[in-house]
């Protein structure tokens, strides 16, 4: 009896030293390592590089937004080069960030083209632009051939696209490229 | 010993501030970021084609292709004239628009195939080899579609013409690689554009 006394009392006072000593890690740890950042910190500043890498590939960015310019898809590769902009949505003409003009039920009213072809606030802004880039390039006007990189809605009638086209024509850009969203990957 | 002194006087570099400014930078790009792929097709004025046509030799034949898309379909010529004269003779299209579900639909895949069978692969030879019969304008196409004709049909007729149909890989000898890609590239500090891969018609002109 007095055995199993002693017995329970020395085990009592092990495992009281024992939970003393555990306590005593575990506080030790928690003082030594506040938090293991490093890690996380690496992971963060990949993700951050890709992202500033994605967000800068592109010359140009089209923002599209429903029901107003969502540009059509294609299964074209071919990659877009810097040149003057021109995005043609279900409400407006913008050209390089400017509205040159607005747009009623999905065509251009007679004031604004007096002639039926020729938009006239689009075609002053694209001969204010060329004459910025052989202002720029130094060659002559004569030789300027533009490009122009059009986005339009994929529910704009071709003859509003055509009346752009035949604008920029008139202001020398005789070469197009049409913005169109990647079916396929490269 | 002084070594052990000194670095236990040292702190760990705060990186809190940091990682505060990363976090809010994260979501900040993801939100401005576009993660889809802008590309290109790119397109002459008919005038402009015409112009580069003439300085070509004159004794080459001329294919003169042109598609115009209607309300009731496709209406495929070539300098000869229409390439379905039967049909055309009675009126219809040489692809007509399909009604399907109260909306009207464009045979792309069947233009695409269309001018294939009838256009490329028969003249194929001729002009890889550069023999006689060569077109001067090979590889070109006018496209005139009609007024109320949307943006979206026009863009995947020029794809139609552009593209070859996979039947061409193994009907075709001597295509660049084994892929039926066909996309237009421009290299640095040079003025204009080349032609890379596999194409049927990828110089397309638009309007009249």
């Amino acid at each position: 009896m007095y055995n199993n006394d002693l017995r329970t009392a020395e085990e009592e006072a092990m495992a009281k030293k024992l939970a003393e000593k555990k306590a005593a890690r575990r506080n030790k740890k928690d003082e030594d390592n506040p938090l293991a950042i490093t890690s996380l910190m690496d992971a963060l500043t990949i993700i951050l590089i890709f992202l500033l890498k994605s967000y800068g590939s592109d010359p140009m960015s089209v923002p599209q937004k429903k029901n107003e310019l969502m540009i059509p898809k294609s299964t074209s590769m071919s990659n877009m080069v810097e040149c003057v902009d021109i995005q043609i949505s279900r409400t407006s003409i913008v050209v390089k960030g400017k509205k040159v003009v607005t747009i009623n039920n999905l065509g251009i009213s007679s004031q604004d083209a007096p002639n039926g072809y020729i938009i006239k606030n689009l075609k002053d802004r694209l001969d204010d632009l060329r004459n910025k880039e052989i202002e720029a390039k130094q060659i002559s006007a004569k030789k300027f051939q533009g490009e122009a990189f059009i986005a339009a809605d994929t529910k704009i009638p071709w003859k509003l696209v055509d009346q752009v086209l035949k604008t920029a024509v008139r202001a020398r850009y005789l070469r197009f490229s049409f913005a169109i969203v990647k079916t396929r990957g490269g | 010993m002084a070594k052990f002194e000194l670095e236990d006087d040292l702190e760990d570099i705060n990186l809190m501030p940091i990682m505060n400014l990363l976090c809010l930078l994260i979501p900040f790009l993801l939100l401005s970021a576009q993660f889809i792929q802008i590309g290109i097709i790119l397109v002459d004025t008919p005038r402009k084609s015409r112009v580069k046509d003439k300085k070509k030799k004159k004794d080459k034949k001329v294919m003169g292709l042109v598609i115009d898309i209607t309300q009731e379909g496709y209406y495929v010529s070539t300098k000869k004239g229409s390439v379905c004269p039967e049909r055309k003779n009675n009126g219809q299209p040489c692809i007509a628009v399909v009604h399907a579900g109260g909306e009207k639909k464009y045979m792309y895949d069947k233009l695409q195939k269309y001018l294939y069978t009838k256009l490329y692969k028969p003249n194929y030879k001729s002009n890889r080899d550069k023999k006689d019969g060569t077109f001067v304008d090979w590889g070109k196409v006018t496209i005139r579609p009609q007024d109320q004709i949307e943006y979206d049909v026009v863009i995947n007729t020029l794809d139609a013409a552009r593209e070859l149909p996979n039947e061409a890989k193994g009907e075709l000898e001597g295509l660049e690689s084994g892929s039926l890609v066909c996309s237009f590239k421009k290299p640095q500090g040079k003025k204009e554009w080349e032609l890379r891969g596999n194409c049927m018609f990828p110089l397309a002109a638009l309007g009249r």
